[in-house]
This record gives structure tokens, sequence and C-alpha cells, in this order.
């Protein structure tokens, strides 16, 4: 009875307070696609509001001086790399996929610094063979890279990433938070996937490493 | 009464309609200075390498300035650095030195193939192009920048190459010649006055799951400044349940980023981590810049498509509905009211 009574007599000063409800419920229902999009299935909290978005923004400490035609000399080791000049792939025939390891690549990096990183790209010309037709030519993009598991020594760790080969160097080895000295080692193995149209004969490429 | 009911009722609905905003936290760390513990080791057995020799006293704390020539000219300036090149082959090495072009894509910084021109490598000079050493040997290089009058403006990338000289090989079936060499990177930016500041921003810190169940926290960052960065760091997870802590987990790799590039960093926590909310800590570094950022995270599983709803947007739909069943309910009744109100 009472909940009743408050309806009726609630609708005589009704029309403001119903339009105050009808345009607070409105909104809400407005909301609720808003919200569903704003929060969602990514699962996170982030704590910026959308759009603008800045959790942190990066500090220095206070500048030294800026002269920079005094140098000191460094004493520390090198990064070297230690791999093959040639490789054997074997033989195959058109249409088939030859497979072969280019021999054990290491890089080592002595430079003793916290935090060292190395990155290590590959880049290949095609396999060419005789007058280098397009007959004879297997492009590198038909040939695939795989660093296959790394194993390292020292504090460093190493991720290697699976690439096809082609003249723009990609990154096979990507070293990270390394401290001290430490060694990485992998052979890499070599998948060419030789085209139905190529001729026979000695293909040769040339294949190049980078490391810095 | 019946005035402060309906006010009731806004506040109530108004409230419900503001929920959630939790507050940002953020807080820059000082910096932690890093050092090249002095050792000299010959190039180990069965290999070549490279090492810069001279750095600038200005950045003597910078581990980025301890392995890349980095620098900021002003033009018609000339600077010189030297490089170490040690043999540590059985073998009398044949090396080859020389400038490269180099760009930032990606989150890598890649030098092109081959000798590939660009304005940077037109400055430098290397003093011995071809360098023989005996096996154990070393020697040093002199690498000259001179930034001509006329240079552009900015920061410009390459990279000094020492690199094996090629055999040919020779053989009946698939030869592979393989070409290696290791570098020095360069980041050479160009300008007169102030250098150019180098800043990044951490705009957001998230937590998912891989289709594996290993958890993996990511964080956005965007190079804001005019200086290249190298980022690596940590994210440290704390306020777990039953208030546990995890890590320090290292970023699964550096990231190079050219200014005005973004990326997000990845961290890989184990896959034996509790599942529920975390305080998230992310500390990244380049050189000696850092940022630090927390905010709380959730791991679950990253869905691409929106196939189910969440608890939140169910609760947000069932307050909706009842709102409007309210609002029905009291239009129902005011008109029953009307019509029992009118004259017959």
């Amino acid at each position: 009875m009472g909940a009743l009574e408050l309806f009726t007599r609630g609708t005589k000063m009704g029309k403001s307070a119903f339009s105050i409800l009808a345009v607070a419920a409105i909104g809400g229902l407005a909301l609720v696609p808003a919200v569903a999009s704003a929060g969602t299935a990514a699962t996170a909290r982030t704590a910026a509001p959308a759009g603008s978005a800045v959790l942190a923004r990066s500090s220095d400490p206070g500048a030294g001086d800026p002269d920079t035609t005094v140098t000191f000399t460094v004493t520390s080791g090198e990064l070297s790399m230690s791999a093959p000049v040639s490789a054997n792939l074997g033989s195959g025939a058109p249409g088939t996929t030859i497979n072969g390891n280019l021999g054990a690549v290491t890089v080592t990096d002595d430079r003793a610094l916290l935090e060292a990183s190395w990155t290590t790209v590959a880049a290949s010309t095609d396999w060419t063979t005789g007058g280098a037709t397009p007959a004879e030519t297997i492009p590198a993009t038909d040939v695939g890279y795989d660093p296959g598991s790394i194993t390292t020594t020292g504090t460093i760790s190493v991720t290697g990433t699976p690439i096809t080969l082609s003249g723009t160097a990609a990154a096979v080895a990507t070293a990270t938070d390394g401290v001290g000295d430490n060694t990485a080692s992998w052979n890499p193995a070599l998948a060419v996937a030789v085209p139905a149209g190529a001729v026979g004969g000695a293909y040769t490429a040339t294949l190049t490493q980078s490391v810095s | 009464m019946r005035r402060s009911i309906s006010f009731t009722m806004f506040a109530l609905v108004a409230g419900i309609l503001s929920l959630l905003s939790p507050a940002a936290s953020a807080a820059t760390s000082a910096t932690s200075a890093t050092s090249a513990s002095p050792a000299t080791t010959p190039a180990p057995h069965g290999s070549f390498g490279v090492r810069l020799v001279d750095v600038p006293v200005s950045e003597e704390g910078n581990s980025r300035a301890l392995r890349y020539i980095i620098d900021y000219l002003p033009t018609g300036s000339v600077i010189h650095r030297r490089i170490l090149i040690a043999n540590g082959e059985a073998r009398t090495a044949h090396l080859t030195v020389y400038a490269d072009a180099a760009y930032i894509s990606d989150g890598l910084f890649i030098g092109y193939a081959g000798a590939t021109p660009n304005e940077l490598t037109r400055w430098v000079s290397v003093q011995h192009r071809a360098v023989t050493l005996a096996p154990g040997a070393s020697v040093t290089d002199m690498i000259t920048i001179r930034v001509p009058r006329g240079a552009t403006r900015g920061e410009h990338y390459g990279v000094i190459w020492v690199q094996s000289a090629k055999i040919r090989a020779r053989g009946p079936e698939f030869g592979v010649t393989e070409v290696n060499r290791v570098g020095i990177r360069l980041y050479l930016a160009v300008g007169r006055g102030g250098a150019p500041p180098t800043s990044f921003d951490i705009t957001s810190i998230t937590g998912r799951l891989t289709t594996v169940g290993q958890p993996v926290i990511v964080a956005h960052v965007n190079n804001t400044g005019g200086r290249a960065i190298d980022l690596s760091g940590s994210v440290r997870l704390t306020g777990g349940p039953g208030r546990t802590s995890a890590g320090p987990f290292p970023v699964q790799r550096i990231v190079t980023l050219a200014p005005g590039q973004s990326w997000n960093m990845t961290f890989a926590a184990p896959k034996s981590l509790p599942e529920g909310a975390w305080r998230a800590t992310v500390t990244l570094k380049s050189g000696l810049t850092t940022a630090t950022a927390t905010t709380t995270i959730r791991f679950t599983t990253t869905v691409v498509a929106q196939a189910a709803l969440s608890e939140m947007q169910l609760i947000w739909l069932a307050l909706g509905g009842l709102v409007a069943v309210l609002l029905i309910a009291m239009g129902w009744y005011a008109w029953q009211h009307r019509r029992r109100q009118m004259p017959a």
C-alpha cells in the first residue's frame, strides 16, 4: 500500500522526476554498449583513460659536460663471431626441398657490459648456376633459414627467429640481458625449395650474416 | 519527501553510471649508472671481432655509448674514433672494413646488405680498409666522421663493418659462400645548439595469456624524443593472490626505436604464475634515460571476437533493464491513476 501511495502522490510532480529518471535511464542504457566496447576482451584495466594515455614519461639524470671531443679509452673484449666460410647443402631434384646446415655460428660478446645486447641478421643473394638466366636462378625467397636451438654460455638470453631469406637483411637472432662475457651458438638449417622449372647444375649463393 | 525520493533515485542511477575510474600512478625513477669493467680478452679461437676504443668522456656512464658511436655534432665538425679489430682464428685473417647505411624498423637496427651508401656513409672514412692479421693479432683502425656544411639535420644511422673476405665455394652441388661480419653501429645526430632530447613514454601495461597458457606482460612505448633509443628493462609483479610477488622478468628482446616509432615490449612470466590481479611495475631504460610505470593487470586469455559478454557488461545490462522496468511500472501506475482521477 505504501508503495502505491508513493507512486500516486509522486505523479503530481511526476513530470520533473519522471523526466530526470528517464534521461538517467536512457543514458545508462546507452552507456552499456560504450562500456562494453571500452572494457573489452583484453582483460586489463590500464590506468590511463582512453585517448590521452601516458602512464609514465622517461627522465634523464642531469646533463653532463656535452663536450664530445675529449675521449677516454675503453679496455674490454670484442664483439666477435665465428662461422664457416662456405657450406655444401647437398643436392635435390626440381620440385623438392633440399635441407642442409650452414655450420655452427657462434657470437661472442666479450665487451663485459651490463645489459649487453646484439642482433644478428641474415641476407642472401639468389642461387644461380651457369649464366644466371631465370631458369638457372633460384630466388633467395625460396630458401628458409632456421637458427634452430641456440645454446648460450654466460649470462645472455637469445631469441632465434626462422626467416625466409631475401636480399634485405632480416633478424635471425637477437640477444638481450647480457651481463659480462657470454656466447651464443647455433647451426642454421637452410631449406631450399627448388622450383619445378629449375635446370640442373651447381648453384651457389652468397649468404651474409651480420652481428652488431 | 517526494522530492528527496526522486532525487535519491536520480542520484542512485547517476552514481551507478559513474563507476570505475582507477587512479593512475606513475613515477619516474632515478637512473642507474653502468660502467664497463675493463677486461682485455683476445677474440675467441676461430673468430674475428671488433670493439670501440674511443668513447667521449661525457658518455662515460652510458652503456650504449660504450658499444656504439653515438654523437650529436654541428655541421662542419670532425670526430675521430678508434676501433680495435682482433683475429682469434688459427690462420691469417683477411678482413675488410667499411661503412654501410642502416635503418631502424620493427624494433630492430639493421644494416643493409653489402656496402650501401647513404648521407652518413659519405662522411665516414676508414683509415685501413683492408686488414691482414696473423693468428691472435689485433690492430687499431681510425674512423673519421666529417660532417659537411649543408648536412641534413637529424639523426643518421649506419654501421662500420669488419668483414671476413669471401672465399668462393667450389662443389658440384648447392654451395653457399658465407660472408660474416661484425659491426659497430653509428647513431649520428646533426644540429646546432642543444641536443635533441632523449625521451619515451610508457602508455599502457596489459597482461594476457598466450594460447599455451603463458602469462605475458605487454608495455606499449612511444619514442617521443629526437634520438633513437635501445630499450631494455624488466617488470616486477606485486600484490598477487596471498600478497605474493614475482619477478623481475626481463624484456624478451631489446627494441630499437627511431624518433616517432612505437612498440609493444613484452615480458614473459612463468606458466606457474597464479591467476588473478597483479600490480605490474615496468622499468625501461635506454642508456641513461629511464621510465617506470605501475598499473594493475589481470591475466586472462585475449578474445579476438567478443563472443560472450563479460561480468561487468552483464551487470550494466541488468541495471539498465531494471531501470527501464521501473520506469514502465511508474508510467503505468501514473496512467492508471490519471484514468481513475478523470471525471467519469
